[in-house]
Parts: C-alpha cells; structure tokens; sequence
C-alpha cells in the first residue's frame, strides 16, 4: 500500500534558513470548548502542555492529548512561529497591542500584521499561532519585517 | 539686491558645503540648510507658479505653511512629487525643480491666463465646463495648473509601521511642549515628545529670549539632551498629522536614514494616556493688493531666515503689519544692515515702535501697503493710508525687494479640532482658540493663545504636570513679556477692483469672496467649496481666517457668528506609502494558500486569489489559451474524471446537547431531522429574508454537525452563529469550531472516479449502499485519518477525500497519479453553471430570497422559527416581478454575453442582469445565468440582451443545461 508522506510546516514554508524565527511542530493543538473555563487571556500549564485562553469557555490546548470537552484536533491547522530576535520590535510593527499585555503566564488573540493570531511568551520568546493558509504570508511578513533593522 | 547668506550667525554648518540641484542649476548650501533655506540663499525668486492664473510666486514661510513653494524632490531613490522646500532638509544628492512653468518657471507660456482673470472668478469651472462633462477637460486643466507628477512606476520600498503605547505624548518641541515634556519626565511615566522640525526648540532656535538666565536656544538645547537622558522618546522631523479616538494619533516621521530598501517617512500609532497638545501658532498675512509677488514673505519667515540660516532676505525690506510681533523682524534686519519701513495700520503703535525707530526703522503709523510692483519679484511698494478706498489715496513708493507682512497669529488647533473639541471665536485675540475638548488632553503655549515667552513656558509646565502628576519641579522662568500695544484687525484693503491673494496656493482672491457672498454662497462650508478657499495642501493654514474675516465683513456678520469649517486629518500631506505600511507589493493582502499550494505550482496552474484564498483558476498547458485549458478540464470531468482542491470550502464544527436545535433555528432547511452519517444542501438567510450562504451540512453524530460554508464566507457564518448563540440563545448549549485550516479536501469526480477511489485503499465502505450521494464517513485512507463525503457540484458522481492537512500534498500526487484532469476554479463554474447550480455572490445580491431561487420548499415544510422567515412572506417578498432564477440560451451559439449584460423589454427598461455565462463543452454553444424579472414565467420567452451598446437575444429556459434528471450523479 502507499505511505502518504505527511508534509511538515517546516518543509511547506522552508524556514529553516530564518534567523528570525522558528517553526516548532507541537505534538498536539486542540481547540477545547468545556464549561470548566480559564482566566481571560491567561495561560495555564498543564500535564503535558499548556492551555491559552480564546474566548469564554474555549481554549486552545497544546497538548500532546486531547483534553477533556469538545475537542477538534487541529494539529495540522495551525502554525506556530517562534521569534528568535527583535520580538519586541517586530510586535510593534506588526500589531497594537501593548508588550505589556505579554507578560508571563498571558496571551492575547489579536490581530498581528494584519490577520488573526494568538499570541503569547513562553521562555522569554515571542510565540505566535496562526492559520497553517496564513503561514506563507507570515513568513514573509516577518522575513521582511525584520531587514528593517 | 535678494537674498544673500551672512557671513555669520545661523544655526548652519558652514564647513559642510552641500551642493544641490535646482532645475538646471548647480547651487550651493550648508548643513542645517532647508531647501528654501538655500534657495533664498542663493538668490532665487521665483519657486512656482500659482495654480490659476499662472502667476509668479516666491517662497513665503518657513515652515509647514508654506503656500508657494511646492517643489518635485528627488534624494536617490526617493521621490516626491509635492514637497514643500521649507521642510525639506539639504542633504547630498538633492535634485529639486519647480513643478509648474512652461518651458521654465521664469517664462512660462500659460502667464497669458492672469490676462484673462476678468473671466475666471471664482467658480469659473463649476459654470464652465459642465457640458459634456467635466471629465472631458479634467486632464488638460490638471496639467496646465502644474501639479507635481507622481511617477507610473511601482515603489519598491517598504514602509515601516510602529504601534506605541505612552503615558504622555506631547505634540510639539517649542518653548511650551520642552516645558510639558519636561515636567511629565519628571513623573517617571513614560514620554513622547514629537516636532515637524529636525531640531527641537521652535521659535526659540530663531527669537530672542533668555530662560533660567540662558539663551533660550541654549536651554532648549540643553532641555532636549536631559529628555534623552531621562529615557524620553524623541521623535524629531515627525508630523502629528491625526488625532482620533481615545487619544490614538497619526504621526509620520521622515528619518534621517533607513536600512536599505526601507523608506525614510515612518508611521507611528500612538496611542497615549494623555496627550500635550504644544503646536504653537502661524503668523498668517496681512493681505494687501498684488500680495503674491515673490519676495511677499511672512515677516516671522523673514526673521527665521535670518536668524536660523543666516539668509538676509533683502537689504530693503518694506514691513507690513496690524501687530508688535513684526517689530522683532524690524530689528533684526536693521541690525543685518538692511533698509528697513514699517507700515503700521495701528495710529498709535506703541513702544515696539519707538525701539525700533531707535535702531533706524522707518516707522509710518495709521498705513498699510496699497500696491506692489516688480516683473519676476517685488521691485517697489505703495504705502499709503489704512483706510485708503481708492488707488489715488495719498501714497508713498519706496524701493525694496521685500514686502514683509504680519497680521497677527493663528493658534494651530487643528488637532485639537479633529479629536472633536470646539473652537470659539475669541476676539481680544482675533484667532480661534479650543474651546471645549472631549478627549484627555492639556493645551498649552501659542495654540491655546498664549503669547509670550513666560507664559509658554509656565503654561507648558502645568500641561506636563497635569498630564504626568508630577510634583515637585520649578518651571523654566523667562522674562515677563513688554507690554504689548494691542492687535488691531485687518482684514484687507478697501480699494476697489484691487487684486488681494488671501489662498496663495489656490489662487483665492477678496473678490472671489465677493463673488461667493453675492451669489449666496456664504456659509463657510459653502465659501469653502465655491471658491476651493483653504483646499489645498496646505489646508488653508494661511488663508482660513483672513478668508472668514472677509466673509464676515461683506456680510455683515461677526467672525465667531460666520464660523469656521471643519479640521480633518492629515494636518500637513503625508505619504500614501506610509500610511499603506507593509501593505503591498506581496503583502497587500494577506492570502491564504492551500496545503497543495506547491503541488499546483509545478503543474503550471494559474492561481488566482479568491475570497482571499490562492486557489487555481485552471491548469494551461504550454500554448493553451485559458479558454481553451477550461473547456479541456471541464470536458475531460464529464468525459472521464477530474480532481480538484476544495480545501478552501469552510468547515465549522459544532457540539453540544442543543446543536440539533440551534442549527434549526439558523439554517432555512431543516437540519434536526438529518441523520447522523448524512449531508443536507442548506441555506443561510439573513434577517431581511436575503440568502447570505449556502453550504452542506453534515450531521456527525447526534450532538455533532460540520458545517460547509462557501470559501470566503466562513468567517462570517462562524461571527454569525455566534452572535446569534450568545445574544438570542445564550441558554443554549452549542459550540463551534472552525476547523477549515486542519484539512486538506480533494474532490475527485466523474464517471471514472470508482476506479480513482479504489486507489485509496480505504477502510470506508464506498459502496452506494453505505454512501449513497449526500452522505459521509468518516475512516482512513492510505493510512491515515481521513473523512469522505458524497457530494457534488459538478453534477457528477464525486467523492470529496478529507485528510489532515499536512497529508495534503501526499494525497493530492497519489490522487493525481491515478489519472484525472486536474481542474480549476474557472472550470468548476462552466460545470456548475451547466448544471444550474448557484454561487452565492455571483448569481446572487443582497436581495435574493429562497423563492427566486426555486427553493421555496423547507419554508412550506418548516414548523420552527429560523433567521429571517418572517420576511420571507412580507408584500416585497412574494412579488410577483420579483427576479427569478432561470437559464439562457443565446440566439448565436457561439456569441458568450457577458456576465451584468441586462435582459431588456421592448421599451429597453431593464428585466434583470446575466449572473453566470460560459461556454459549455458539454452543451456544444454558450449557456448563462441570470436573474429575471418574473423569470420563471417568461421560460420559452425570447428577451433582448443589451450590453454597451450591442443587441442580442436569447430564450428564456430552466436553469438546467446538462442531465436534467440527475443520473449521473449516481451514474
């Protein structure tokens, strides 16, 4: 039988070669909606990952299992990009929210160069989760962002 | 005898020798130099030409008000098309030229127009072009007038966009926002201070004073480097162009350097705690007959000039003014050595007067200038009496080569102004001062009318401390101001038939006013727009008061009951570039690719952006027309099987106890009795009754839906169920995720495509009896998780293959390497269309109901209440000249009408419009679409088709063009 061959965001957007940023592949990204709700834009860690907080009610686990609740996978939707350098900069470029805002244990799902993303730090790194169809678009915007300094 | 550099003095550089372009002439300026800085140090008059009447023109100001001098700038790879030369620092590499005069700016052809001003009052293009059209004339009139050229080529560079939070941001680096800035430092809170000018400090870089026993220069110098050291952000060279909602401004700050292919304008978005408003004041006009000779120069520009740059304007300079403020100029030139009168409209003017009669001015109380003469530049002036009527007045002409003018100050509130606080009329101080502001702001110095030194400063300070809190800081002292002999208002010459400029730069004179107020156009917003009074870019920042001062008089009104018009932003011109930010080029706008995106690439696909995904229109092959590729594709699905990305078809999930419900209470059709396992066509109304969206939903289990909204309408269907879930039916216990990035859809289809899906070994049983058409499963395919539904929009057998996105690619060359034709958007539409299948957007508007399209079934059916069913009965919408749905066949089988051709009746009165037209490989001649009055109706009918001009017809029939019965869908 064929072996379809699961193509990574790494491979999909080549960034390998960025001294700006990274792409980490997640073992797991759930969206979770379940009554049992976080503070608003707060992160919470957990077993094996980390909860951000999207809306009332709902969260997206980075999990390496799905927690409990109504849960879509969306492992292979969502790409996550890690600031390497000038991550306070660049999020002055690229979106109106205060740095402030990114404080330890804090996420933000906002606009960031001009499409939805969810943003937060973890280990002092700029960390931003977007739409994987988006991700091209991301790239460049960060890659050319970044030859302004 | 013009302007000449002094061999000293000047806040300029005289070892760093710029050499710079002016047109055709190489010139010579310094460090510290403004363009029209060194032009006036180099001897040029004439800048410009006046945009009407083609009148020569010279600079005026020395600073963002600047009328005249507008000038096409080019620095590298920089280009501006419309700068103004008084903002334009000098720098190496400077190739300036005039933007108006033909052949040059001296000897311009179009100057014969000024000989026929009797004829072009003001309005004169309202009245005169209007037949044909405006648009006939438009172009030849812009390029007579000479406005500068933007170029027709792409700007390669990027602009950079910065969002800022502050505490306190003060707008403005004079003597009063140093001050503010310096006591909110003291807070420790965090401080912006911004100014259009490369240096900090304003007046004070150019007027006399002394502050805390210093040259005032000297502390603003000091000031500034202690706001450095404190942490402030500084931002020289940078416009505050906006001021908006919750203390949130425009700032557009022009670097002195970027990093390579970076522009230098750079836009910030502040968005402050509190705001210093410290934007000073303008000298504006005294305005006088033939006050638009070159060499007319505001009288604080000539001091600036002087002491700034070390340009002495002129050795003999007639000074014309209502006001004291004038005399400081008097003085300094005299001090330069030049010849010096002063025509003062006051008859008593007081001490300034008396100092500078001192020094050698000439000083003629009760007088004013009545004239001016000098071909290319002002050679001689009049000055006769204040309150002269007539030409034959007694006057006295004097040599010069500068008629300097001052009457009075105007408060520069326009930010104040367009954060939405009211301006009231004050007349001790014959300017518009705030009056009541609405959002957290402090004002302070000259724009809140204060005048001296001392109370700039001390106004300043308690800005800052108001706006910081902070405590504990001695103001900056200076010396209490003289007293001053009042402003006397004067508003222009009562000679009749004298030609007085009160808009320099749109060529606005007293008797276009006049004009306006004879022909009742005398509400400042009419003025405004009948004579273009204040419209240029320069915003009228030197005509607006003198203007509704002239209004006010020929009316007989006050100036406070006349009004004045609207401040919008940009307070000063600002790149477009630069406020576009990183959008365009390949960022203009975000687009989504799909997870073949590569895949689509390597097979030549012509990919397009729609609804803000890249997806393929079709795949040409090499010399294939896009026509051609279309009907090739479009047969070979018929024919054989054809493969297509759908990965962009939106899928939202929803979950909950109440999903079943809640859906009803969305969607038209009814959804709570689909079952589990099985797929339902459905629409989305709005609540006017209008389709908003169409889509398949599949119920997954029985607290478990997928949605499948249309491509670009996921994001909307997703804000709409849940604005309705937590306004209407917050009890209600629903969830939706939207998943559409997750998964990677192919739809493979086609009377071979049992053979293709044979290929996937998949653990789903494919046959008709476990999936039947409109039904799904979910299993795996090739090994991996994968969802498959039978559903189709091509009208044949088709089988929609979901995996995780990531197996896309993988998926899609297996798929691929089983056979089909690849086949893109545009070949979807022709079988679609073949078909009489919608595309919501396309053969629908914002108007269309369930009805016309045919599908008034689910609203007999249905027992619940949903989104928009009230409306679907209402008179308008059970009309029966509603436009309906339906097919046409064109007389000429090969003739395809456009898509907005309009179907008309014998008296040529519109019946609808064509929505979808193609040519049909499969039908053998061209098929639409359209949406016809009474459509169903008129089937067999023959209707005239009418498209610019050409005439056609066609026959009226269903909307189905291929396999009626639906057979193949099962074949």
């Amino acid at each position: 039988m064929v072996e379809l061959v699961l193509t990574s965001l790494a491979d999909q957007i080549g960034w390998t070669d960025s001294d700006v940023f990274e792409c980490p592949a997640p073992t797991g990204l759930f969206l979770v909606s379940a009554p049992n709700d976080i503070a608003p834009n707060s992160m919470v860690e957990v077993d094996d990952g980390y909860l951000c907080w999207l809306a009332p009610g709902r969260c997206l686990a980075v999990t390496a299992t799905p927690p409990a609740g109504f849960v879509s996978d969306v492992t292979q939707g969502s790409a996550l990009f890690v600031v390497r350098v000038h991550a306070a900069e660049l999020l002055a470029m690229g979106s109106a929210l205060p740095a402030s805002a990114l404080g330890e244990g804090r996420c933000a799902q906002t606009l960031f160069a001009g499409v939805k993303t969810l943003l937060y730090r973890r280990a002092g790194l700029l960390h931003i989760h977007v739409d994987r169809p988006l991700a091209p678009y991301l790239r460049d915007w960060l890659r050319q962002a970044a030859t302004s300094f | 005898m013009t302007g000449t550099r002094l061999g000293s003095g000047g806040r300029i550089d005289r070892g760093q020798v710029i050499p710079f372009r002016w047109g055709d002439t190489v010139l010579q300026g310094f460090a510290g130099d403004t363009l029209a800085s060194a032009l006036l140090a180099n001897g040029v008059r004439v800048v410009g030409r006046s945009f009407k009447y083609h009148r020569p023109r010279g600079i005026f100001a020395a600073g963002v008000e600047e009328p005249n001098a507008i000038v096409d700038v080019r620095i590298g790879d920089r280009h501006d098309a419309n700068a103004r030369a008084s903002l334009v620092t000098l720098q190496h590499g400077i190739v300036a030229r005039p933007i108006a005069g033909w052949p040059s700016v001296t000897r311009d052809a179009f100057a014969a127009l000024d000989l026929l001003q009797r004829f072009l009052p003001a309005g004169f293009y309202y009245k005169t072009f209007m037949r044909p059209s405006w648009s006939r004339y438009e172009a030849n009139i812009r390029r007579m007038a000479g406005l500068g050229r933007a170029s027709h080529q792409p700007d390669m560079r990027q602009f950079e966009t910065r969002n800022i939070q502050i505490d306190v941001l003060v707008v403005g680096a004079g003597p009063a926002g140093l001050a503010a800035a310096r006591a909110a430092a003291a807070s420790g809170r965090s401080v912006m201070l911004v100014d259009e000018n490369p240096d900090f400090g304003g007046s004070l870089l150019w007027q006399d004073g002394t502050i805390d026993d210093r040259p005032a220069a000297d502390w603003a110098a000091a000031t500034t480097a202690e706001l450095a050291a404190q942490g402030v952000t500084l931002l020289p060279a940078t416009t505050a162009f906006g001021y908006y909602d919750h203390n949130t401004l425009g700032l557009m700050e022009r670097r002195a350097t970027a990093a390579p292919g970076w522009a230098l304008d750079r836009l910030w978005c502040v968005t402050a705690g509190k705001v210093v408003l410290a934007t000073g004041s303008l000298e504006r006009p005294l305005v006088f007959p033939h006050n638009d000779r070159p060499g007319v120069m505001s009288a604080a520009a000539v001091l600036r000039y002087l002491r700034q740059y070390a340009v002495l304007v002129g050795r003999s300079v007639v000074i014309t003014t209502n006001n004291d403020s004038a005399y400081a100029t008097a003085a300094a030139l005299r001090l330069a050595g030049a010849e010096v009168a002063v025509a003062d409209v006051r008859t008593a003017p007081g001490q300034a007067a008396k100092d500078a009669t001192a020094l050698g001015v000439s000083v003629i109380p009760g007088s004013v200038v009545t004239d001016t003469g000098g071909r290319l530049g002002v050679r001689w002036a009049d000055i006769g009496p204040a309150d002269a009527t007539s030409k034959k007045a007694a006057t006295r002409r004097v040599s010069c080569s500068i008629v300097a003018c001052s009457g009075g100050w105007t408060p520069v509130v326009h930010l104040f102004s367009q954060s939405g606080g009211k301006l009231r009329w004050d007349a001790a101080a014959s300017a518009f001062l705030p009056g009541i502001g609405r959002q957290d702001h402090q004002l302070s110095g000259g724009m809140n009318g204060v005048t001296s030194l001392a109370e700039c400063l001390a106004s300043g300070h308690r800005a800052g401390i108001a706006a910081s809190g902070a405590t504990m800081l001695a103001a900056p002292r200076a010396e209490p101001a003289a007293v001053e002999t009042p402003l006397q208002p004067f508003w222009f010459v009562r000679i009749p038939g004298a030609r007085q400029w009160l808009d320099l730069q749109n060529d606005v004179t007293v008797k276009d006013v006049g004009l306006a107020a004879r022909e009742n156009f005398q509400s400042v917003e009419h003025l405004k727009r009948y004579t273009t009074l204040g419209m240029a870019t320069d915003q009228g920042k030197t005509s607006n008061v003198n203007g509704i001062a002239v209004m006010a008089e020929l009316t007989g009104r006050g100036i406070a009951e006349t009004g004045t018009t609207t401040f919008r932003p940009p307070y000063a011109p600002v790149s477009l570039g630069g406020l576009a930010g990183s959008r365009h080029g390949l960022l203009y706008s975000p687009r989504r690719e799909l997870p073949a995106h590569g895949e689509h690439l390597a097979l030549g696909a012509d990919m397009r952006e729609y609804g803000g995904w890249m997806r393929p229109a079709c795949y040409p092959r090499l010399d294939e027309t896009t026509a051609a590729a279309i009907r090739r594709e479009a047969s070979a699905v018929r024919a054989d099987a054809g493969l297509f990305d759908g990965s962009s078809l939106g899928k939202i999930e929803v979950c909950g106890p109440d999903a079943a419900a809640f859906l009803n209470l969305m969607y038209y059709n009814n959804v709570e009795n689909l079952k589990p396992g099985r797929l339902r066509y459905v629409l989305l109304l709005r609540e006017a009754g209008t389709v908003y969206d169409d889509g398949v939903i599949a119920r997954l289990a029985a607290d478990r839906y997928l949605l499948s909204p249309s491509s670009s309408h996921t994001a909307g269907v997703l804000a709409m169920l849940e604005q309705w879930r937590q306004t209407e039916y917050p009890a209600m216990h629903v969830a939706f995720h939207d998943v559409t990035a997750a998964w990677a859809t192919f739809v493979v289809c086609g009377p071979r495509v049992r053979d293709i899906m044979a290929s996937l070994a998949a653990e789903i049983d494919l046959s008709d009896a476990a999936l039947p058409h409109m039904a799904l499963a979910d299993g795996h395919v090739l090994g991996v998780p994968a969802r498959i539904a039978r559903v189709s929009f091509t009208g044949e057998r088709s089988y929609e293959v979901s995996v995780p996105a990531g197996y896309g690619p993988a998926l899609w060359r297996h798929l691929l390497a089983q056979g089909p034709t690849p086949y893109g958007i545009e070949s979807l539409s022709v079988l679609r269309a073949e078909k009489g299948y919608i595309l919501i957007g396309t053969d629908t508007d914002g108007l269309t109901m369930p009805a016309d399209l045919d599908m008034s079934g689910p609203l007999r059916a249905k027992k619940v209440d949903f989104v928009g069913r009230r409306s679907l009965t209402t008179p308008d919408g059970v009309r029966a000249d509603r436009r309906q749905f339906v097919g046409l066949l064109p007389q000429d089988p090969n003739f395809v009408p456009p898509v907005g051709t309009h179907a008309v009746d014998a008296s040529r009165k519109s019946l609808g419009w064509i929505t979808t037209s193609a040519y049909s490989p499969t039908v053998g001649r061209s098929i639409a679409l359209a949406m016809i009055s009474g459509g169903r109706a008129r089937i067999g009918d023959v209707v005239e088709l009418f498209d610019r001009g050409r005439v056609s017809q066609a026959k009226v029939c269903a909307p189905v063009f291929h396999d009626p019965a639906g057979e193949k869908l099962h074949g």
